[in-house]
């Protein structure tokens, strides 16, 4: 069962599992499929034991009954069993803590029924196909969420019945969010839900090397093929917004052993309003209102994609004009420029000047050492 | 997750399927739960020797597949899945809020209906989680319930011509066309369509928010007229090095965003901090318009055709300012 299309998981194994045994034992690929699948096995006997039993079980009777926990080693077993058991209370497997008995002398495991199970849950025909639709859509790969929303796919595939023949959509996703990206994504959104400060090494756009900064995540939003993160920087004191995968290495928590939240979200806080930020809302500035007026090749792309969020008014040839606030010059300046001459700033004055200065640097740094009269 | 973790999971969702779907063929849980054949029959190896102690023949979990079909016994601890956590309904209800209202699907009330379902599923308290998550997370919040979309996929799934007026930012014109739509795939924040392109006669992909008017014909098509071809149709515009080679510097405070950028390949940090890479265009109308966004922070190498395009729409500008 070790055909080569398996190593990668076997290398994800070997940063889990210490191998008992012989110091001079090699680490064979076959070695590292099969001490996976002894674990599996293992952690799907001790589920079932403490499941099905009906009085907690003890560390003795788990060592001593359930398949896979015999070590000699008593230290070994213990190590073995408190890694086991983290694991499958971070899969949300609910293993309590109880006394065996009234006196509660003794303690032992059990898995409550009741917490363990979920709920028939009895789905009309479409919703069956919709939750379907769903899955054949993200499992194609390349939406943010996919591989999350396929495992809670087999949680729900019992209760979804078997006719899927045509669960399918001719509607496909892409995106190119790096794998790194991908890691710190669940640790952040644990961080959002429970209110817990991140600590993180951060390159923002213009910055040369990663600096270190503190956050309290208020949400995440994913746009344009990118994940960021919205929350209060403490390195610059203000609210931020974060592209995930420019974050180096690994996020931490620095406050995880500390009961509760780190921080209080702002009521009234939502995401949308950060997420749908336009680029010039961005950074400090004073607040400016500008009027922008566009032919009519493309006015009616602004009106479809402009409004309702910046009010437009359109004229009679075709052409309209775009009322914008902001708070960034430059990037606003940038953007209309981006339509060449089918767009005009027409107002704040000052703003106009400042195209028009733009513009002579421009022309002035185009035709340098071709001509000395770059002003004319 | 690491896979050992993953396939703890799956199995504990794939015994419920068996046992709720006795006689269930290998084919159909191998589509359910994404599984190659071979690793299906791994899977099912491995629950064969799980059971109760103390692991008697009678103890264990029972498989038998009968001719292509699964019938599993002796498994009733595992007849139930195992519950949700909040978090993973926050995956699943931010995948459907993403994927019914960005593409707006017919689907989206339905879904919504079977999302409320699995809500009451959860416990009180996450069920707290979950109603606050929608205020701090999204996926493409701006994107909503698009008629045209709608009007495309239906296109699409009865094989139905359609005419639209495009506008080619590649060569900033409007053009109108007749389409075979095929396929709607949504990348780095936009809507794409494929299609056959009866006006240049070859498969093309179009960029649906530039679609002036769109109308669906009564013509129908046969879409394995247009099979894809063997690559090139995922990525719309990326990676794409076909064109003219176009040798760009950027300044140094757009270094970072350049190294970033997919679209540039030969990419190359000077001493002075400044980028120069190279970039592939069929047409510069587009790239005119974008390099003037830079400013000053760009310096067009090569071409020399395209430094003089840009010039030339500078001084239009200018003309246009100086009024």
């Amino acid at each position: 069962m070790a055909e080569a299309g398996r190593t990668p998981c076997f290398i994800m194994e070997m940063r889990d599992v210490r191998l008992p045994g012989p110091a001079g034992l090699q680490m064979s690929p076959e070695r590292g499929l099969w001490v996976s699948r002894r674990k599996t096995e293992r952690q799907l006997n001790l589920i079932v034991a403490l499941l099905d039993s009906r009085r907690p079980v003890t560390l003795e009777e788990i060592r001593n009954n359930v398949q896979g926990y015999g070590q000699e080693d008593i230290g070994a077993f213990k190590r073995m069993f408190e890694r086991d058991k983290k694991e499958l209370r971070e899969l949300g497997i609910p293993i309590e803590l109880q006394p065996t008995d009234a006196f509660g002398e003794e303690m032992g495991y059990r898995i409550p029924k009741e917490a363990y199970y979920l709920p028939e849950i009895d789905f009309e025909p479409e919703e069956r196909m919709a939750l379907w639709i769903l899955h054949g859509l993200v499992r194609e790969g390349g939406f943010p969420l996919g591989e999350e929303v396929c495992r809670v796919m087999y949680k729900l595939a019992a209760d979804l019945g078997r006719e899927r023949a045509e669960a399918r959509l001719p509607v496909g996703w892409q995106s190119a969010e790096e794998g790194a990206a991908r890691a710190n994504l669940a640790l952040l959104l644990r961080a959002v839900i429970e209110q817990k400060r991140v600590r993180m090494r951060y390159r923002s756009l213009h910055d040369r090397s990663p600096r270190e900064r503190e956050v309290d995540p208020y949400g995440l939003y994913f746009k344009h093929g990118c994940w960021y993160l919205v929350g209060y920087c403490h390195l610059r004191e203000e609210m931020r917004s974060f592209r995930v995968s420019r974050i180096h290495g690994e996020v931490e928590l620095p406050r995880a052993a500390k009961k509760g939240p780190d921080f209080r979200r702002p009521a009234g806080f939502r995401v949308e309003d950060y997420a749908n930020r336009l680029p010039w809302e961005f950074e400090e500035g004073p607040e400016f209102e500008a009027r922008i007026r566009f032919s009519p090749k493309v006015a009616w792309w602004i009106k479809e994609n402009m409004t309702p969020r910046c009010p437009f008014q359109g004229h009679e040839d075709g052409s309209g004009t775009l009322t914008v606030r902001g708070r960034n010059r430059d990037t606003l300046l940038a953007w209309v420029l981006s339509f060449g001459e089918d767009a005009e700033l027409l107002s704040p004055a000052e703003l106009r000047e400042e195209m028009l200065d733009r513009l002579n640097r421009m022309k002035a740094a185009m035709t340098k050492g071709r001509s000395r009269d770059a002003r004319e | 997750m690491p896979a050992s973790e993953a396939r703890t999971l799956r199995l504990l969702g794939l015994i419920p399927y068996l046992v709720k779907n006795q006689g269930a063929t290998v084919d159909e849980v191998c589509e359910a739960f994404g599984l190659a054949r071979k690793d299906l029959l791994d899977d099912i190896q491995l629950i064969f020797l799980c059971g109760r102690p103390d692991y008697d023949p009678g103890d264990l979990i029972d498989v038998n597949i009968e001719g292509d079909r699964i019938y599993i016994n002796m498994a009733d601890y595992f007849s139930r899945p195992l519950r949700f956590t909040s978090q993973e309904l926050v995956f699943l209800y931010l995948a459907g809020r993403a994927l019914s209202e960005l593409a707006g699907l017919r689907e989206a009330a339905t879904f919504q209906a079977a999302l409320s379902k699995l809500r009451e599923a959860l416990l009180a308290e996450e069920r707290k989680v979950l109603d606050g998550a929608h205020e701090l997370l999204t996926i493409e919040p701006e994107h909503r319930d698009q008629p045209r979309l709608r009007m495309l996929r239906e296109a699409i799934e009865d094989g139905r011509r359609v005419e639209m007026e495009y506008y080619s930012s590649g060569r900033d014109v409007i053009t109108k066309r007749r389409i075979d739509p095929l396929k709607l795939q949504f990348a780095e924040g936009n809507w794409y369509l494929q299609a056959w392109d009866h006006r240049s006669k070859e498969r093309r992909v179009f960029r649906v928010d530039r679609i002036r008017e769109c109308r669906m014909l009564k013509t129908r098509f046969n879409p394995d007229d247009h099979a894809a071809r063997e690559r090139g149709e995922e990525m719309p515009g990326m990676g794409d090095f076909s064109g003219r080679e176009v040798r760009l510097r950027f300044s140094p405070y757009y270094a970072n965003w350049i190294m970033e950028q997919g679209i540039f390949s030969s990419k190359r940090l000077e001493e002075d901090g400044s980028v120069t890479c190279t970039l592939y265009a069929e047409n510069f109308a587009w790239l005119e318009k974008e390099l003037l966004r830079y400013g000053t922070d760009v310096e067009i190498l090569e071409p020399p055709e395209l430094r003089k395009a840009v010039l030339a729409r500078v001084n239009n500008l200018l003309r246009i300012y100086r009024k």
